[in-house]
């Protein structure tokens, strides 16, 4: 062992003092440094130091992370900036520049420097980017002079966010947001942002995409303003106001980031056959887990540009089966798969953002895949969540669109020993899964059903109330380019079938209450006789 | 006679009992162990542990009073006296409150005790197992670099018509250019995960259980040697044993795609971005 007690010592020395200094640490207003020569050279060495990566040497956007991006790092040469609180197509305010540094771009991979850089610090970056843009000397285009204002704001109210939904709807926002805030508006996927990019309408359902924020006051500024460089419009002329406030709240309230506590997805048990459909009522009453997903950065082909990064998970069983509800969001349905436009040799460590791999509609189908492991441990000991290992494989549930869209049954059943070796289909007698999808409003909805125990216990996962089973989730969606290990997953979560209480529990108890009792009875008795001693 | 505020043998073992149990254990132990290891949660003692002090508490107890008679006597006493009354008419109601409450209580303790649970299997994880002998004691050739090396770099800048004096200035602008190279592999490959602040908050964090690891931790990068991150990063989480539970770790294998040159180059690039140096290796004699 490397480690010894000083080192722990010196940990418990080292998170004293910086609990001490933390009050000094604490940010405080007008802290703003001058702009001039002294803090653009210092500007200029933390760009360097923190930034170079990504926006590159010449501040164009071209940094040696950039092509793995999307959205690019911003080119910052050409004055177009999407977190702004001045008019469309203004420049940004210092103020503006400062937050969108400060806070970064979230859901993008515009870091939030606040958690590293001192407010002085930012200030200086700040003062050093603008000198990418010669506009932001020239007194005309001064973005003091363009300041949007939000003068009254409405608190939030459930009253104000349903006026909101109301504006929502009246100024056409779901053409292309989607009538449920999941950016399935648009019908055809052809937008291209300002540099030229394909881009995506936001999906405003998810808190933590929001670039600029999600609380109301931020929100309001982005359909205010309009987000420069994308086809988000300002609807500063078309809106008064008070009904942009309204609906900002109603924005905020379709935005949220909660997340599930717990890690476990409760099946619950029910009477009769299992629903079939995604749609039928009797899933209300089994619990929900949102189970976030990230891209598979784990081995090549690597993906970070995923376009799920969700899913929410719940299961039914009865006597013999369970069934397992997985809905998540997916602009596009894509049901078609062409296997020879699947891309099998890859240059760099991570797939590039565009160029490597088709991202259009059309090409490959979404699917999703359950996973768990084929033997059954006490302890904590699982196979790898990535796909197993040689020596501990995991059983796999995949749904494919295609395969609903041609009528045959949509789910098969594989087997994997880590992510080297390919995918097994199990033969022909051993498929026993059965899958049905539906999608609707940008939303795919997919149960998959099986036997809570078969013969297959050599291959297969076998249901036992009262255990958590692992369980992890890949995703692919399709018209992202989605395909092989280019896709989005979890890591383990678990799903448990409660097991019922054993009628010797209640046997047992009445027993030990009699003997209590008993106890009691002869306690008592012998207290009277001590008691006359006394 | 006793006087009359004496506390009496009885409440003085309840009450030393209920400190030392609920106080001790239960709120005491959790926040100081908080406090040690510097968590954001309460850590709990095991359920076996606390079990084990409660029956220690218990016996000593019971050893303190019955091995002495005069003790046992004044400890006897109160509840001789409470049980064994046949005439004061509120003792009676107190007496059948009592004699109803505890086999229900006991009752209900042992049923809930008995409803099947969910325990989840969380164990304590080995966040630095030791590493393999064949990494002990190798040195980063990018952070220090050979004198040939720096000679071949001087005369390349010397082509390159930007001579350095001094081999001192030379070793150091060699080694800053591989900080360089390695920042920017660290940007491409780690900054997914690690983040580009090398806390552990990457874009793609997000999803996994097991964070990535936060280099900014004082617990964690200054307290490993290079060739030990070098071990990490060139096995992954497959490459822990069993006790850092390596099938929860989405720490990639970076020997299958990064070769040697890149993932010794890389470590300068994150050692640069948490803003620490590399624990200096034990002398051993
Ligand atoms: C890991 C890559 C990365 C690093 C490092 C990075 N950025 Fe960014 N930055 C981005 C991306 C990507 C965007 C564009 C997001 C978008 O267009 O939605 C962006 C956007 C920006 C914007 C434009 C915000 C707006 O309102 O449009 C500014 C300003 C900016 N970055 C400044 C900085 C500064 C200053 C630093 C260093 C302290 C930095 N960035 C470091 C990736 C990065
Ligand atoms: C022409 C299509 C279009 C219309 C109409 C439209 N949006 Fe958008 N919206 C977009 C696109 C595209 C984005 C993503 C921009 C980006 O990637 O930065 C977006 C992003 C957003 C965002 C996220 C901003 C952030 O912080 O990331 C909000 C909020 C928003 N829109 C609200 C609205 C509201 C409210 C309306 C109606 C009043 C509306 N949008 C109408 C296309 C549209
Ligand atoms: C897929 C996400 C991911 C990527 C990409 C990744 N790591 Fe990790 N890394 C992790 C996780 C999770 C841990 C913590 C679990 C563990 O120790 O295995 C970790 C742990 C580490 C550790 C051990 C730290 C300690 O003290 O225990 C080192 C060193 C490390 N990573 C270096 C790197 C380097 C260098 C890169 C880039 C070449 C990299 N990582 C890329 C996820 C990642």
């Amino acid at each position: 062992m490397h480690y010894k007690l000083g080192n722990l010592i010196s940990m418990l020395a080292l998170t004293a003092l910086a609990a001490l200094l933390w009050p000094g640490q604490a940010f405080s207003q007008g802290n703003r440094p001058p702009e001039n020569e002294a803090t653009l050279a210092e500007g200029k060495v933390i760009y360097f130091d923190r930034c170079v990566y990504c926006h590159g040497e010449l501040g164009d956007g071209n940094g040696p992370a950039a092509d793995f991006l999307d959205p690019r790092p911003r080119d910052l040469t050409m004055g177009m900036f999407k977190i702004r609180t001045t008019e469309s197509g203004q420049l940004p305010r210092d103020i503006d520049l400062f937050n969108a540094v400060s806070r970064g771009l979230s859901g993008t991979a515009m870091p939030r420097w606040e958690l590293t850089l001192s407010e002085d610090q930012r200030w200086k970056v700040v003062y050093f980017i603008k000198t990418f843009t010669p506009e932001f000397a020239d007194p005309d285009f001064n973005p003091e002079n363009f300041v949007v204002k939000a003068s009254s704001p409405i608190p939030f109210s459930e009253d104000s966010a349903a006026k909101g939904r109301e504006i929502f709807l009246k100024a056409k926002c779901w053409e292309c947001h989607g009538k449920q805030g999941r950016g399935d508006g648009q019908k055809s996927d052809t937008l291209q942002d300002g540099w030229g990019f394909k881009l995506r309408v936001r999906n405003l359902t998810r808190g933590w995409s929001l670039k600029g924020g999600n609380r109301p006051e931020d929100i309001f500024y982005r359909f205010s303003t309009g987000v420069d460089g994308t086809p988000m419009p300002s609807f500063i002329k078309t809106l008064s106001e008070e009904e942009r406030w309204h609906l900002a709240n109603y924005i905020s309230a379709l935005a949220s980031d909660k997340e599930s506590e717990g890690v476990v997805i409760k099946a619950a048990s029910m009477e009769g056959d299992l629903p079939e459909n995604a749609d039928d009522p009797a899933w209300d009453s089994a619990p929900v887990l949102k189970v976030p997903l990230t891209g598979q950065v784990l081995a090549q082909p690597r993906w970070q540009n995923i376009s799920v990064d969700m899913v929410e998970a719940r299961a039914l069983y009865n006597g013999q089966d369970i069934a397992v509800l997985v809905v998540w969001d997916d602009p596009f349905k894509d049901t078609v798969h062409d296997e020879s436009q699947e891309i099998k040799e890859f240059q760099t460590t991570y797939v590039k953002a565009f160029g490597d791999i088709p991202r259009k509609p059309n090409v490959f189908r979404d699917s999703v895949a359950l996973q768990f492991p084929v033997k059954m441990r006490d302890g904590a000991r699982k196979p790898h969540f990535f796909r197993g290992e040689t020596s501990d494989p995991v059983n796999m549930w995949v749904w494919k669109s295609d395969l609903q869209e041609q009528g045959v049954n949509s789910a098969e059943e594989f087997n994997a020993k880590g992510f080297q070796k390919p995918l097994a289909l199990q033969p022909g007698e051993s498929q026993q899964v059965k899958g049905m999808g539906t999608w609707k409003d940008g939303q795919w909805r997919v149960v998959l059903t099986r036997s809570l125990k078969n013969e297959d216990s050599r291959n297969d996962v076998q249901f036992e109330p009262g255990r958590l089973i692992p369980i992890a989730f890949n995703v692919w969606d399709g018209s992202n380019g989605e395909h092989g290990l280019i896709m989005s997953l979890s890591d383990w979560r678990f799903i448990a079938l409660e097991a019922s209480i054993p009628g010797s529990l209640y046997l047992w108890t009445i027993v030990v209450m009699l003997m209590v009792g008993l106890a009691e009875w002869w306690f008592v008795r012998y207290s009277r006789n001590k008691r006359k001693e006394i | 006679m006793k006087g009359k505020f004496e506390i009496n043998m009885f409440w003085k073992v309840v009450v030393f009992y209920l400190v030392f149990y609920y106080g001790g254990l239960e709120v005491l132990f959790p926040l100081i162990s908080k406090w040690a290891v510097g968590s954001t949660d309460m850590l709990h003692m095991p359920a076996a542990a606390l079990a084990m002090y409660r029956a220690l508490i218990f016996t000593g107890l019971f050893i303190y009073i019955s091995s002495s008679a005069d003790r046992r006597k004044a400890f006897m006493e109160p509840l001789v006296r409470f049980f064994g009354d046949t005439e004061n008419k509120t003792l009676a109601t107190m007496r059948m409150g009592v004699l109803v409450a505890l086999p229900l209580v006991v009752g209900a303790g042992y049923f809930s005790d008995g409803i099947p649970r969910l325990i989840s299997p969380a164990g304590v994880r080995i966040q630095h197992p030791t590493m393999p002998g064949s990494y002990e004691g190798l040195l980063s050739p990018f952070r220090n670099v050979s004198e040939k090396q720096v000679q071949d770099f001087q005369s390349r800048k010397a082509e390159e018509g930007q001579p350095i004096a001094g081999p001192e200035d030379a070793r150091k602008a060699l080694v800053e250019k591989h900080t360089r190279e390695g920042a920017s592999l660290y940007a491409i490959n780690c900054r997914p995960c690690h983040g580009m602040q090398a806390n552990g908050e990457g874009p793609m964090a997000r999803g996994f259980r097991l964070k990535p690891a936060n280099f900014r931790d004082p617990g964690l990068l200054p307290t490993i040697v290079e060739s030990y991150a070098f071990w990490r990063v060139s096995k992954g989480g497959p490459g822990l044993s069993s006790a850092a539970t390596p099938w929860d770790s989405a720490m990639p294998i970076w020997e299958l795609n990064l070769t040697e040159e890149e993932r010794w180059k890389v470590l300068l690039g994150e050692y640069f971005i948490s803003g620490v140096n590399p624990r200096e290796p034990e002398k051993h004699e």
